[in-house]
């Protein structure tokens, strides 16, 4: 990775495209389950590479094995103006959020199609009422796909303490499922 | 992320489940993002990281003829005022001695230009009396009907 970056500080756009293909999808991910709209999540992704193109035409980032705990910090940042901005936007109308019917993915029966869809919408439906401080170490961890260890290295906490604020996030996302399954069953005998 | 891999984390077994489907539900955004965003991100930043290519202007480097001209002035002042220093403390290290008319009138001369107005009125004040005493001196000496 050291040598990727440092052929893509030079210039050479060889490494600069390989950058992007290894880590476009992992930041449109982590920004899309934030602020659910494909179309901003692509622009927040764009912008986010735009800085770091930036800063490594122009020398302002030094190699120390850091490479994923920088870019996700810019990431995170760009994400937090976005969302305070969106404050006076309209709300997202993207279909995901309200569990609609999405293509089916390959390989799935069309009952199990409609069953994952419905977990997956209860799961976003949850992660958009965790606190933020949760909510950003379960996107960092799954969404990014960063390691505790990188984590740690952005967040600026010990991995410890990384680790049990996984887990208290994951009860809660857990109690909040539970609470949704027991609002759908009781619905159902209504 | 596989259900042993989870384990390996030490994720209690209850939640185990939860973070599976959190994977699951990462998988599927990451693979959901619109087709060509890799293309559409490097070619609108691919210019960004080219730019260190680009070769600095060089500018044109600054003389350096105002500083030593400054040093040489300034060395040229601080002799000035060494030698009329010299010639001061010159002139006052004699006043241990018995001072002549003629040294009275040279130091005279050389403080004119040192010190503020009021000093230098001081100076002359007390130099006058010493004039005076000299020449008082010379007129006792004087034979009486000499016409001095």
């Amino acid at each position: 990775m050291a040598d990727l970056l440092a052929a893509a500080c030079r210039g050479e756009e060889w490494a600069w495209r390989q950058v992007v293909e290894l880590y476009s999808r992992r930041v449109f991910a982590l920004v899309k389950s934030r602020c659910q709209r494909t179309d901003l999540a692509e622009e927040v992704t764009q912008s986010v590479f735009a800085t770091v193109a930036t800063k490594l035409g122009s020398g302002g980032y030094t190699e120390q094995g850091k490479f994923e705990a920088w870019l996700f910090r810019i990431t995170m940042n760009r994400v937090r103006d976005e969302m305070r901005r969106s404050k006076h936007r309209p709300e997202a109308t993207d279909p995901a959020v309200f569990g609609g019917v999405e293509e089916s993915r390959g390989g799935e029966e069309p009952g199990e199609s409609g069953e994952t869809e419905l977990r997956l919408s209860r799961l976003r439906e949850a992660m958009a009422r965790l606190p933020d401080s949760d909510r950003e170490v379960i996107e960092l961890r799954h969404h990014g796909g960063m390691s505790f260890k990188q984590m740690a290295d952005l967040l600026d906490e010990p991995l410890g303490t990384l680790l049990a604020r996984h887990h208290r996030a994951l009860r809660k996302l857990k109690q909040l499922i539970e609470a949704q399954e027991a609002k759908g069953v009781e619905h159902e005998r209504s | 992320m596989s259900e042993a891999e989870f384990n390996n984390q030490n994720i209690p077994a209850d939640l185990v489940e939860v973070a599976v489907a959190l994977e699951a539900l990462a998988v599927r955004e990451r693979a959901g993002a619109p087709a060509g965003l890799e293309r559409r991100v490097f070619e609108r930043t691919r210019g960004l990281v080219a730019a260190s290519n680009v070769e600095p202007i060089p500018f044109p480097q600054v003389t350096v003829r105002r500083r030593i001209f400054t040093s040489m002035r300034m060395a040229a002042a601080v002799a000035l005022c060494g030698v009329t220093a010299a010639l001061w403390l010159g002139h006052v290290g004699q006043r241990g001695t018995t001072p002549t008319l003629e040294d009275d009138v040279d130091m005279m001369l050389a403080l004119r230009s040192m010190g503020s107005v009021g000093e230098r009125i001081d100076l002359l004040f007390s130099d006058t009396a010493a004039v005076r005493d000299s020449l008082k001196s010379i007129g006792d000496n004087v034979p009486d009907g000499d016409p001095m």
